[in-house]
């Protein structure tokens, strides 16, 4: 049974003034599995972001389902759902999101603390993770005196901390510099080849080849989707380019 | 150009539009310091009151020199706040002006656009503020002469003169502000005014030696004020205690409270729990934000609090102040020596009480007056040192061995029942005393520098009492002892004369207090036709050696008291009012900034895992302990402050603890309730920012 699975989702935005409705998510479907690692791609106004949300908990579709291990998280209560959140999903943002009021310890053990575990408990967990995102010098410094890539290992190892069951990734790379990507794409293949289920949004090329699947989204649709199969990283790279030239040709085309 | 200039007065009228949550209560705030400011200058021009009561001062008299002294400070307070809320608004509008730059504005334009939107600030800051003084200025002139007893004036005044200083020192506090924000345009470069507010926020490092001192001046400060035991004390004392404890305040939430949450982050078990966590962490960086907003804040309340309750204090005890300080309709008192000394001729007779009373009611009698009642007293008082033992010596040379220099004040028992209406049954060596301890009253009679005892008197206490019966304004600690019988204290006088020589032995003091059947003016009639008939030499025939007579109507000494008491609790409520709007307005635009900071804040932690409900219920924990605390820690000022008040007071004559007890309660519970009220208006607008 797939870890999470999308079916014929839709949202209809309606404007403030005039009713006007807006279609971001026409019908969505898709099925992600435990252990995969897929991408999601698509361009400004493709209504990536807003399926990301919609994921995440933090929207709600017009209809259609998600299920999150067979659960409709659509139909979660409005209470219980941060904790749904907290436990179950890991979250890594394009911005870090990183509280320069808490040290990096601290912020990492926030999703821990929110969920009411004990501090025991909060350092049996961090020291190994810690040590596997080499994070282990960092601990005791604050947010804003790290560079942008530790920032966003940071942020990866506060996802990882309350052992999710996916992570969702959204543009995790689109604020680091090159090396800063390589770096932080090698961690997620790294924590996907120890078992982790991640799902990323991103309209880099580069970071979707790293993913072991990569779905195409325009008009608010799942419009192809390409498996990275026995390829290696830059024959991926290559399909991946080639579909969005594709898609881009195809876009113009479609509009005339 | 003219179409230039009206861009310019467009845009800055738009700025002023858009940014409403920001100068509608900072122009608001212009109005009422503005108006309080021409109202004072109203009250102290006002040529109505002194022609009340023609050739003679009034009670307006006080008035007059209080709200001087009133406008000086409340344009004092009024700059200072100003300065602070500028520099506020200029932080938030830096991105504003930055985006202004970068589209093509030169630095000139933006000057203008500040010209502009200061001048408009101005005209309607001040000339409302004037308007709203003119309006107020007639009722508060009423209430303040209800306040000092005196009737009401006639007709509406309008002093120009008021009006034109009102304006000037306005004027001149926001030209003085657009100097420094011009100049603030003119150095930074637009990136940074782009950028604006958002600095990198690093954590606030525990300052020892801050936190050292800020105990250390709080304790010192409120050392001193619990152990002040006399008015005098009070007045020498009190300045620097006030700035102890200001300093401590400062330090306080600068450093202490540092220093406090950081000794909470360090133990885990504590601090790794989802409350604490948030709090603990979001407080340790509010006040690194605050600390000095909510130091003011708190200096403010504390201020305002001391201020109403020891005026109110004050106003309210002066009718117990005129019915023991002035007894009679007519009050008369004199001071004798039972004995001639070496500078009294040989035509010295002994005073005689009897003598000076029946010419007094005679006096009073002749000019068809009838006397309705008549009470007499006589005491006597000394300076003394209080020994180690609880004992009393005359010799308080040896620094060392005197605790403290009382002053010891001798009635007798007859006096004392005339005056409160108690009996006491003393017997011979028996005594009953305000205050000291021990059991028995011991006065050693020993001779200054010489250490010569000339004698012992001893009285068994058998009643201590809880208030003083001749209570006086004194540099010293009172000690008043009431004595079976005259005979007794003229003992006492003659030891103490013995011991201090002719020429500083203490002299006796006689009051006779008499109420007549006259009306006020009747009485004042009476007062002139004295001075006068005293003039005949034989008017005093057969009284004896006395000196210093004073004879004093109640009425006088109540226009006199009230005037004081009105004026000086008028002053309180004015620059009460000043300071309040000060404190809201920090408070407001604290909120105001915090909550845009706050925002973000709470947006990564709902992304994270924490529900809604959670995030409502810490920014409200947190929000409130914010908002609390300055005025916690001003209460607490207040506690202590409350033994110096009280002193201080009794230099006004004052002593009635149970009314300054009532009026300082009253006072913080009004406060507590109005900035409850302030809270609850400005949460909303954080609230609102928060959850947007």
């Amino acid at each position: 049974m797939p870890i999470l699975e999308v079916s014929d989702l839709k949202k209809v935005y309606t404007t403030r003034f005039g009713g006007q409705q807006v279609q971001a998510l026409s019908s969505v479907n898709f099925a992600v599995e435990a252990g995969e690692y897929a991408a999601i791609m698509g361009e400004s106004g493709s209504g990536k972001t807003t399926l990301l949300n919609i994921l995440a908990a933090l929207d709600k579709p017009t209809s259609g389902q998600v299920l999150l291990d067979g659960k409709n998280i659509v139909n979660i209560r409005e209470r219980d759902i941060s904790a749904f959140r907290r436990d179950h999903l890991g979250f890594v943002f394009q911005d870090f999101n990183l509280l320069d009021t808490f040290s990096v310890q601290d912020n990492i053990l926030l999703p821990l603390v929110l969920a009411g575990k004990r501090f025991p408990e909060m350092e049996k967990r961090l020291t190994p993770l810690a040590r596997r995102l080499g994070l282990g010098d960092l601990l005791k410094k604050y947010p804003y005196e790290i560079s942008g890539g530790q920032k966003q290992r940071v942020a990866v190892a506060r996802a990882l901390i309350t052992e999710p069951r996916i992570v969702l990734a959204d543009e995790p790379t689109g604020a680091l510099d090159s090396k800063a990507t390589d770096s932080l794409l090698s961690l997620f293949d790294q924590v996907n080849a120890e078992g982790q289920t991640i799902l990323m949004v991103t309209h880099s090329t580069k970071a979707a080849s790293h993913a072991k699947r990569v779905l195409f989204i325009r008009d608010g649709e799942v419009f192809h989707q390409i498996y990275k199969g026995v390829s290696s990283t830059e024959e991926m790279y290559q399909k991946i380019s080639d579909t969005l030239t594709l898609l881009a040709a195809g876009g113009e085309n479609h509009a005339q | 150009m003219r179409n230039k200039g009206g861009f310019f007065i467009k845009l800055a009228l738009i700025s002023i539009r858009n940014n409403r949550k920001f100068y509608l209560p900072y122009i608001l705030a212009l109005v009422g310091d503005a108006a309080a400011m021409y109202i004072m200058s109203a009250l102290v021009n006002d040529p109505g009151v002194a022609s009340m009561t023609p050739g003679r001062p009034n009670g307006y008299m006080y008035v007059s020199v209080f709200m001087t002294i009133g406008m000086f400070i409340a344009y004092f307070f009024s700059a200072i706040f100003v300065c602070y809320i500028n520099g506020f608004l200029m932080k938030q509008r830096k991105k504003e002006l930055g985006l202004y730059n970068i589209l093509g504005m030169g630095k000139g334009h933006i000057a203008l656009v500040l010209v502009v939107e200061t001048v408009c600030i101005a005209l309607l800051g001040i000339g409302g503020g004037i308007a709203v003084g003119l309006l107020l200025h007639k009722l508060v002139s009423l209430v303040l002469h209800r306040m000092i007893g005196l009737p009401a004036p006639f007709g509406f005044y309008i002093s120009w003169d008021g009006m034109a200083q009102t304006a000037a020192l306005f004027a001149a506090l926001l030209a003085f502000t657009l100097l420094l924000n011009l100049n603030k345009v003119r150095v930074s470069k637009p990136i940074e005014l782009l950028r604006g507010g958002n600095v990198g926020e690093r954590e606030p490092k525990t300052r020892w030696l801050m936190t050292i001192a800020g105990v250390a001046a709080l304790g010192w400060g409120y050392y001193i004020a619990v152990t002040t035991r006399t008015g005098m004390d009070a007045i020498v004392t009190y300045f620097l205690a006030v700035a102890l404890v200001i300093v401590g305040t400062y330090c306080l939430f600068t450093a202490v409270s540092i220093f406090i949450l950081k000794a909470l982050r360090k133990n885990k078990r504590f601090y790794y729990r989802t409350g604490h966590f948030i709090g603990v962490s979001g407080m340790l960086y509010r006040m690194r934000q605050n600390a000095v907003g909510l130091a003011n804040i708190c200096i403010l309340c504390t201020m305002v609090m001391v201020m109403l309750s020891g005026t109110l204090s004050l106003y309210w005890g002066t009718a117990d102040v005129i019915d023991e300080q002035y007894p009679g309709d007519v009050n008369i008192s004199v001071r004798y020596y039972p004995q001639p000394r070496a500078q009294d001729g040989g035509d010295w007779e002994p005073f005689s009480p009897e003598a000076m009373l029946a010419a007094q009611t005679g006096f009073i009698q002749r000019q068809g007056f009838q006397v309705e009642q008549a009470r007499t007293c006589a005491d006597f008082g000394f300076g003394a040192g209080r020994l180690a033992d609880g004992s009393y010596t005359t010799d308080t040379s040896d620094r060392d061995a005197v605790e403290a220099i009382v002053t010891v004040t001798c009635i007798t028992e007859a006096d004392y029942t005339a005056r409160t209406g108690e009996t006491l049954d003393l017997g011979p060596g028996e005594a009953a005393v305000y205050g000291g301890a021990g059991d028995t009253l011991t006065i050693r009679w020993v001779v200054p520098k010489e250490g010569r005892e000339v004698g012992v008197s001893t009285f068994q206490i058998v009643r201590r009492l809880s208030e003083n019966p001749d209570f006086n304004p004194n540099i010293t600690q009172l000690v008043t002892v009431v004595l079976p019988d005259g005979e007794t204290i003229h003992q006492l006088w003659a030891l103490q004369a013995e011991v201090y020589g002719p020429e500083e032995y203490s002299s006796m003091h006689w009051k006779a207090y008499l109420n007549v059947d006259a009306s006020e003016e009747e009485l004042e009639y009476l007062k002139e036709r004295y001075w006068d008939a005293v003039q005949d030499g034989a008017f005093y025939e057969g009284t004896g050696s006395w000196q210093m007579l004073d004879w004093n109507l109640r009425s006088e000494g109540a226009a006199d008291a009230y005037g004081l008491a009105g004026g000086f609790l008028f002053l309180g409520i004015f620059l009460g009012f000043i300071l309040l709007v000060a404190t809201v307005l920090i408070i407001y635009y604290k909120q105001i900034s915090e909550g845009y900071e706050d925002k973000e804040r709470f947006e990564i932690m709902q992304k994270v895992g924490l529900s809604r409900a959670e995030v409502k219920r810490s920014i409200h924990s947190q929000i409130l302990t914010v908002f609390f605390l300055p005025i916690a820690v001003a209460s607490i000022h207040i506690l202590f402050d409350f033994n110096m008040v009280e002193k201080l007071l009794t230099m006004f004559y004052i002593h009635n603890t149970a009314l300054t007890a009532v009026c300082t309660l009253g006072t913080v519970l009004v406060f507590f309730a109005a900035y409850g009220a302030v809270y609850l208006l400005t949460a909303r607008t954080y609230y609102k920012i928060v959850e947007r």
